[in-house]
C-alpha cells in the first residue's frame, strides 16, 4: 500500500504542487491529470524517489520510503520522459541489459508479437521509431514483474492498436494486485482508473 | 538491477562505442610519443622527463574520456533508473567507476609499459612505471568521475572538469613522478609509492560515495 500524507514541493519558493494526499491499494489505478506545467512530472518524481519533497512523507506499507528498512525501491518499476535506453544496442540487447537474465521469453515473444515490434528485435535502438522507443521502454516496466508502476505520459507516440492493448496488460496486472500510477494531460487515451488526482487547481503563480 | 548486470552492460556499451575509449588511448599515446621526438635523444633528458610526461598524459587523457563516463546515462535516462533500481546507489558508482578504469586505464598502462622504452627506461624500472601508474590512475579515475559528476547537469563543461580535477590531482602528479624518478636513479622509491597508496585507498573508499551524492543532486 502506498500512502502520502500532505506531500509538498517548492522550486525557489515557487510551490510546484502542494498538499497531496492519496491512498493506494493493491489493484488500484491512480490517475494524475492536469495540464501542461501543473507538477505532474514532478510529483511522479518525487514518489520515485528521484526528487525530495520539500515536506510530507510518502509511506510503502506503513513505512517511510527513505528508511533503511523498507523495499519500496525493489517494488516500483518507473516509465519517465526519457526512455532509459541506449542507443548503441538492440532492442533486444537494450531488454537484455536492463533486466538482466531473470524474465520471461515466452512472455517477452507474446509482447513483441502484440506490439508490432518481433521484426525489429535485432534493431539498433537508435534506428527505432519514437513510437517503436517508447513500447520498447513499455515492455521494459511490463516485464519488471515490479508490482507499483509509475508511469509518466506512458502513451506518447503510440498508435490506436498499442493504447488498446496496454489497456488489457494494464488490466490483468491490476488484477494480479499490481498498482498504476500514471499521469496523463489528455482525457481521451486514458484508461480507466480508482482514483484521480488533479492538480490543476493548485498552480500559483508567483 | 544487480552488479553483475551492471558490468555486463557498461561492457556491452564500451564496445559499441568503442572509439570513445580509442580517442582516449591514442591522445596518450601521441602525447607521450611526441616527447622523445620534440626532445631529442638525449638518455639523462628523457630519463629526467618520462616521469612527469606519463603522468601529465594520463591526467589529460583520463580528463577527455571521463565525460563518457556518466552523460551519456544522464541524458537518455539510464542513470535515474539505475538509481531507482538499487539500494546502494554509491556501490553501483564504485563498480561503474571500477569498470572505467578497466576499460580505459589498463589498456593505457598497457600502452605506457612500452612507451616507457622511448624513454631509455629499462629493467625493473619498467615494473615501477607500471606500479606507478596502476595506483595514480585509480585515484585520478575517482577524481576524475567526482569531477565528472558535480558538471553533469552542465552541457558543455569541458575547461570547468579540469579546473577542478588539475588542482586536486598535483599531489598525485608530483609523488607519481618522484616514483618513477627514483626509481630510475636506483634510490629508495618506497616513501613516494606509500603515497600514492594512501591516495589511492582514499579516492577509491570516499570517491564513489561523494559522486554517487553529486549524481543525485544533478538528477534532482
Amino acid at each position: 500500500m502506498l500512502q502520502t500524507e500532505s506531500l509538498e514541493l517548492f522550486r525557489n519558493d515557487v510551490p510546484i504542487y502542494s498538499n497531496i494526499s492519496f491512498n493506494l491499494i493493491q489493484g488500484q489505478h491512480l490517475v494524475l491529470s492536469g495540464s501542461n506545467g501543473s507538477g505532474k512530472t514532478s510529483l511522479i518524481r518525487t514518489l520515485c524517489c528521484l526528487t525530495n519533497q520539500s515536506s510530507g512523507c510518502i509511506k510503502w506499507n506503513k513505512i517511510n520510503v527513505d528508511s533503511i528498512d523498507n523495499d519500496y525501491l525493489d517494488r516500483i518499476a518507473y516509465l519517465g520522459h526519457k526512455n532509459g535506453l541506449i542507443d548503441e544496442l538492440t532492442l533486444m540487447e537494450n531488454i537484455e541489459v536492463t533486466l538482466g537474465k531473470n524474465f520471461d521469453r515466452t512472455e517477452l515473444t507474446n509482447l513483441l508479437e502484440n506490439f508490432n515490434l518481433f521484426a525489429y528485435k535485432d534493431i539498433l535502438y537508435s534506428n527505432l521509431s519514437n513510437g517503436q522507443k517508447r513500447k520498447t521502454a513499455l515492455i521494459r516496466v511490463i516485464l519488471s514483474s515490479k508490482q507499483l508502476w509509475i508511469m509518466d505520459e506512458p502513451f506518447t507516440n503510440l498508435d490506436v492498436h498499442s493504447i488498446a492493448f496496454i489497456d488489457i496488460i494494464i488490466n490483468s496486472h491490476l488484477n494480479k494486485g499490481g498498482m498504476l500510477i500514471s499521469a496523463s494531460h489528455s482525457p481521451e487515451n486514458r484508461i480507466d482508473c480508482d482514483l484521480e488526482i488533479n492538480l490543476d487547481g493548485m498552480i500559483h503563480v508567483a | 538491477m544487480l552488479l553483475r548486470d551492471i558490468i555486463r552492460r557498461d561492457v556491452k556499451i564500451s564496445i559499441r562505442r568503442s572509439t570513445d575509449v580509442l580517442t582516449g588511448l591514442i591522445f596518450f599515446l601521441l602525447i607521450a610519443l611526441i616527447f622523445p621526438l620534440a626532445a631529442g635523444t638525449e638518455r639523462d633528458l628523457l630519463l629526467k622527463m618520462v616521469g612527469p610526461v606519463m603522468l601529465i598524459s594520463a591526467l589529460l587523457a583520463s580528463m577527455m574520456s571521463i565525460q563518457n563516463i556518466f552523460k551519456p546515462d544522464y541524458i537518455n535516462g539510464s542513470l535515474e533508473q539505475m538509481m531507482i533500481t538499487t539500494n546502494s546507489f554509491s556501490a553501483l558508482i564504485a563498480v561503474k567507476i571500477m569498470m572505467f578504469w578497466i576499460i580505459f586505464s589498463m589498456p593505457l598502462i598497457l600502452i605506457a609499459s612500452f612507451i616507457a622504452s622511448a624513454y631509455y627506461v629499462t629493467g625493473f624500472s619498467i615494473f615501477t612505471v607500471i606500479l606507478t601508474l596502476v595506483l595514480s590512475t585509480l585515484s585520478l579515475v575517482n577524481l576524475s568521475a567526482f569531477a565528472a559528476s558535480l558538471t553533469l547537469a552542465i552541457r558543455n563543461p569541458g575547461a570547468l572538469i579540469s579546473l577542478i580535477i588539475i588542482p586536486l590531482s598535483l599531489p598525485i602528479i608530483i609523488f607519481g613522478s618522484k616514483a618513477i624518478e627514483y626509481s630510475i636513479l636506483s634510490m629508495d622509491n618506497s616513501g613516494p609509492l606509500y603515497f600514492l597508496t594512501g591516495m589511492m585507498f582514499f579516492t577509491c573508499s570516499l570517491g564513489p560515495l561523494v559522486t554517487a551524492s553529486a549524481i543525485k543532486i544533478s538528477i534532482d
